[in-house]
């Protein structure tokens, strides 16, 4: 935007021609923001010369020309009916300047080494707005800081990479800060509101940027409670389960996040269970985030631009889980120029190629992961038929104009587990995730920014019995939605987003399928369930005064069930006595709820801050909670309805901030609490595969979730890393469960804490540790035995009442880049150990076993033998050394 | 569903590198309880109720129960049970007693100032299938294929290969299958469990027994925590729902049976 200065404006100024202003006013920024080798302007340099009533722009062209010297000004303000009338003979550039420019309301400015002519009088406050990127591939940047040269202002670039800061004063510098770049002043001399695009350059004098989750103070004390931004420069160096870095898994690093047990994905976000973290890719929900049960997560670094993690401080324009969100933003894609990638990892391997279709316009993103376990299997083990998974990101952005942008990503995961068995039948599982999303990004003027996004999810599973009988379960989730936010940056002190979302969801919970002719197993039907929601939100971001501000936040959501759909009536005994019909144009339940959000934050000083937040969310999509495993395949997900109703939370957090000991070493604190509703457990031994009854085989209760994080977070220098210690209880109470009692989560781990360290070595060699120790999980261990039809039954008298032995793990890695940094052909050799002292981590108890004389562990099965049982536990492998080579061309 | 067990299992530990050992383990909050195992039949026998005590560990022998009055009743007739042999624990009816379908079978237990109850129905049985076995080791040697029955049952299977000396264990091996007309995951993807291959000559007797549904939802529970127990997406742990009131523990049931037997050549 280019507005008009309107206020004491001089009759002569007339805008001729906006457009020639507008490209010389950029041109000049342009001018502004490149290095000048050039002397300091000299403004002693004497000057003799004469004019009559010629145009104040020649006078200037007059003066640069005899003194050799840049002067700056716009043709929007200096118009050719300002005339000059003069006469100076071997006078100074400096008096002469002093002199004329008054009698037309001009003063000048040295900026850069440039003479920059402005008027006197400008519209404040005006603001600055545009993209902040990579200058390397154009991608992006999210978070990164921009705050005026004192730092009485600052704007955060969004999710897309757009910023607005408003000024309210004369400034002649912006400051932009992104971790792993390098910062960067931009000469600014607003005379009107200004859009720049921000490229920053990395940051190469370390292999790798420093360690983060928080990127700068600035942005830490505008960020709400509980959120990290995770990096996949971070991520490169934390090595997970199989040796491979995994964005997901990384997670545990972090204060208040826990995952129940190696080989793991299901994680707890401070006393939240696993369902009720809402994980979105490119806007998309995604409901099954692992591979291999959950050895892997689905999102690897090299295809991740960004990773936001809410913790409990949910901004309103997000709902649909209680606990937290992990906002994932695929990358777009080099809009500079072709690069590629290829990685080679121990059980995996990974290929990307992205690339301009226009330069700085368009962009496309096609990234290749897949397995190679099964050749390494083979042999060992000839039954395994298909073992393996495969990731495929692609994206492609298309920037229309200034102001317009379409983005279409794509996202499908899957795996393929299936074997054969002694009669040369198959069997396995398998699975997919699939996302396809197509995003309008559009920018109106410095104020307004707006994103409108159409989402196609699935989730699809099987368990195949016999591939030769055609014997399968199966069961599905699908979803539309189409939503809009907008963020309206009212002015320096209030910014308003607001939005609304509309989705549409099919729930198969299980559907079996067989050819088999003599199946006599009465195979039940359960049908489909058919939902919508609607839900729309306003928050408001203001700065009060220059040490309290807050943000608060409404959204309203609307649930309905539809038909078709067949709803039971039930005696006391949980019988079903009646049925009824509802055809498929019938919205037979709703329900709405307000989710308040409120954030205040206090700053002390410079150095030192408090926030406290309180957020409402609902959740209606749960997961049933039909194993304590941790591992994933076989997920349920049920939609709240006429018999089960929302989960609610209230979320209560504080944090106090402080910078201590020297800049770029961070203190945080914060206090947590939840109040949990509706909360679902099932009931002792429940049946809960293919049972249109299912709601019979839920438990309905609640649950409290209270804790404390403490983290130091250092970030500059060339050990940086951090530590940090989580307390955490989860109780929970359930009137059917535990004889009504109150008991503790399995994922409950009151202590927590994790150790995270990188160290360059030289230019070339990176070393990383991360060490964690935590509590172990609960679980319910056997008050008694009985003897039962040959059978040792174990008794169960508390839910929950002990844990496994304390989980602790150290694992390092090296990087080792076997070129000179910044070379077009960059490669590296990454080599991890995982679990180097070999720590034995439970993640599962049994008391049914049996041994033999060469040690083998099973199950006795010949009811006369009455073989002595044995107690076992089971533990995920214990040290795992991997290599990796990645290589990349640019 | 045919049951896979044990190869899932087998693809489970190869993907975590898991691995499995024994370790020690002490029960820290043992609670004694009453262990009522009663059940009877449509075959003209002595009937038990074995009593016992709850253990407080594995492999540890369950105290008997010797003190207690067991009594039966059904269509308004009442029998008192006699322990036998003496302390056994083991109560049993006279050896005419024959159950039937259609009454309901009532259990009282006093035992000191403490009663016990529980009540239960027989449900007829359907006919056998016939056996149906696999050659293993090149036809040396086979291994029983079970089908799961239409209606709930379990099917004992007892077997008979060699001569043993011993009188009380007159077989080499006894493996019971369940129908319990559910579908589980947990059963599919159970640990591997002890495989008992038979060779060519063995005598194989089978005993189906019928299942009330609530009889069938406890042995679920039971299995669930033992031989289906420690595979993928074990389910929460649980206690097994009783029929028996009071705070004792197992189960009381009435089954009609029937037998056949088979000549493996």
């Amino acid at each position: 935007m280019w507005k008009l200065n309107k206020q004491k404006k001089p009759s002569k100024f007339r805008v001729k021609d906006a457009k020639v202003a507008l490209w010389l006013s950029m041109f000049c920024l342009i001018l502004h923001s490149i290095p000048h080798f050039a002397q300091s302007p000299d403004l002693s340099c004497k000057v003799s010369l004469t004019t009559n009533k010629k145009p104040l722009s020649q006078f200037l062209d007059d003066l640069s020309q005899q003194c050799a010297l840049n002067i700056t000004y716009s043709h929007k303000h200096i118009s050719d009916t300002m005339l000059v009338t003069a006469q100076y003979s071997n006078v100074p550039v400096k008096t002469i300047l002093e002199e004329i420019l008054p009698a037309f309301q001009f003063r000048y400015k040295l900026i850069e080494k440039q003479i920059v002519i402005t008027p006197n009088q400008v519209d404040w406050p005006m603001h600055v707005f545009g993209y902040v990127t990579n200058a390397n591939n154009r991608e992006m940047l999210i978070g990164a800081t921009i705050f005026s040269e004192d730092y009485t202002n600052v704007a955060i670039s969004n999710e897309y990479g757009y910023y607005s800061i408003e000024l309210s004063k004369p400034i002649t510098g912006l400051k932009v800060s992104y971790l792993g770049f390098k910062k960067k002043t931009i000469s600014v001399d607003l005379t009107d509101n200004q859009r720049i695009d921000i490229a920053l350059e990395q940051d190469t004098s370390h292999l790798n940027p420093v360690v983060i989750n928080i990127n700068d103070w600035q942005m830490v004390r505008k960020s709400p409670l509980g959120y990290h931004q995770l990096k996949t420069k971070t991520v490169q160096n934390i090595s997970s389960s199989m040796g491979e870095a995994d964005m997901l898994k990384s997670l545990s690093y972090l204060p208040g996040i826990n995952f129940y047990a190696d080989g793991s994905v299901n994680f707890h976000v401070r006393g939240g269970d696993h369902d009720q973290n809402m994980i979105l890719v490119d806007e998309a929900q995604v409901f099954n985030p692992s591979h291999l049960f959950g050895l892997y997560s689905s999102f690897v670094p090299e295809a991740v631009n960004n990773l936001n993690i809410y913790k409990t401080d949910i901004p309103a324009k997000y709902g649909g889980r209680l606990s937290s969100l992990i906002d994932i933003k695929i990358k777009e894609g080099n809009k500079e120029h072709f690069s590629a990638g290829a990685q080679m990892g121990l059980t995996s391997g990974l290929l990307r190629i992205e690339g301009p279709f226009l330069k700085n316009k368009s962009s496309y993103f096609l990234t290749l992961r897949r397995s190679h376990i099964k050749p390494l299997l083979q042999n060992a083990y000839p039954e395994l038929n298909e073992l393996g998974f495969y990731d495929i990101y692609a994206k492609t952005s298309f920037r229309i104009n200034e102001n317009n942008k379409v983005l279409l990503s794509f996202y499908r995961g899957g795996d393929n587990m299936t074997f054969t068995d002694e009669e040369t039948s198959l069997g396995g599982f398998s699975w997919a995730n699939s996302l396809l999303n197509l995003r309008w990004n559009h920018n109106h003027g410095h104020s307004l920014f707006a994103n409108s996004t159409l989402v196609l999810s699935g989730y699809n599973y099987f368990l195949h019995n016999s591939f030769r009988q055609n014997d399968y379960w199966n069961s599905s989730i699908t979803n539309i939605t189409l939503k809009t936010d907008v963020n309206y940056y009212l002015n320096a002190s209030t910014s308003v987003h607001f939005g609304y979302q509309l989705g549409l969801n099919t729930f198969d919970p299980g559907t079996y399928h067989s050819d088999s002719a003599n199946s006599k197993v009465n195979i039940p039907v359960v049908p489909r369930h058919f939902t919508s929601e609607i839900a729309g939100y306003g928050s408001v971001e203001k700065k009060l005064t220059p040490e309290f501000s807050f943000q608060a936040g409404l959204r309203a959501s609307l649930w309905n069930n539809h038909g078709e759909a067949i709803l039971f009536s039930y005696n006391d005994h949980s019988q079903p006595i009646d049925t009824t019909f509802i055809p498929s144009d019938t919205i037979y339940n709703q329900y709405f709820h307000f989710e308040p959000r409120l954030r205040l934050t206090y700053k002390f000083n410079d150095k030192q801050s408090l926030k406290a937040s309180y957020t409402k969310t609902v959740q209606y999509l749960q997961l049933l909670p039909t194993t304590n495993s941790g591992f994933t395949a076989l997920d349920q997900w049920l939609p709240a309805n006429h018999y089960i109703r929302p989960q609610i939370a209230h979320n209560f957090t504080i944090g106090y901030l402080q910078e201590i000991i020297k800049p770029g070493v961070f203190v945080t604190t914060e206090v947590f609490g939840r109040l949990l509703r509706n909360q679902i457990e099932i009931i002792y031994n429940a049946n809960t595969i293919l049972n249109p009854h299912i709601e019979q085989e839920l438990s309905f209760g609640r649950a409290r979730a209270y804790g404390f994080e403490f983290q130091i977070n250092k970030e500059i220098g060339n050990l940086t890393g951090w530590i940090n210690y989580t307390y955490t209880r989860v109780l929970k109470e359930f009137a059917t469960l535990n004889n009504g009692r109150q008991y503790p989560a399995n994922y409950d781990k009151p202590h927590d804490m994790a150790v995270l360290l990188n160290y360059p070595v030289g230019n070339r060699v990176t070393l990383h540790a991360n060490w964690a120790i935590s509590s172990g999980a609960a679980f319910s261990e056997p008050g008694s035995f009985m003897y039962y039809r040959s059978k040792q039954v174990p008794i169960y008298s508390e839910k929950n009442n002990r844990r496994f032995p304390t989980y602790h793990r150290l694992d390092v890695a090296a990087l080792f880049r076997l070129n000179k940094p910044g070379n077009a052909f960059d490669h590296q050799i990454k080599l991890a150990i995982y679990n180097v002292y070999a720590r034995k981590n439970t993640i599962s108890i049994n008391f049914n076993k049996t041994i033999d004389d060469n040690g083998d562990i099973f199950i006795p099965n010949n009811e006369l033998e009455m073989r002595e049982l044995i107690t076992t536990q089971t533990f995920v492998s214990a040290f795992f050394p991997s290599l990796t080579y990645v290589v990349n061309f640019r | 569903m045919k049951q896979q067990t044990g190869i899932y299992f087998i693809l489970f530990s190869i993907l975590l590198l898991s691995c499995e050992e024994q370790i020690e383990w002490k029960i820290s909050n043992y609670e004694e309880k009453l262990v009522v195992e009663g059940l009877i039949t449509n075959e003209r026998k002595a009937h038990p109720v074995k009593l016992s005590k709850t253990v407080a560990g594995l492999n540890k022998t369950p105290e008997k129960v010797t003190q207690a009055s067991v009594k039966l009743s059904f269509n308004e007739n009442v029998l008192t049970l006699i322990q036998n042999p003496a302390n056994s624990g083991i109560y049993l009816t006279d050896s005419n007693f024959v159950g039937v379908v259609g009454p309901d079978y009532e259990l009282e237990i006093i035992l000191e100032k403490d009663t016990f109850t529980a009540q239960t129905q027989m449900v007829p049985v359907s006919n056998l299938s016939p056996v149906q076995f696999s050659e293993i080791n090149d036809g040396n040697y086979y291994q029983l294929e079970y089908e799961p029955e239409s209606s709930p049952s379990f099917t004992e299977h007892f077997y008979k290969w060699q001569d043993i000396q011993n009188d009380s264990a007159p077989f080499n091996a006894r493996q019971t299958y369940y129908s319990l007309n559910t579908i589980d995951f947990n059963r599919e993807l159970a640990p591997e469990t002890e495989k008992i291959y038979f060779p060519s000559g063995t005598i194989i007797i089978r005993k189906k027994y019928s299942l009330t549904t609530d009889h069938a939802t406890y042995l679920r529970s039971v299995l669930l925590e033992t031989e289906w127990k420690g595979g993928l997406f074990d389910a929460p742990a649980g206690l097994a729902k009783t029929n028996i009131s009071g705070g004792a523990v197992g189960y009381f049931s009435a089954h009609a049976v029937t037998t056949d037997t088979t000549f493996i050549e």
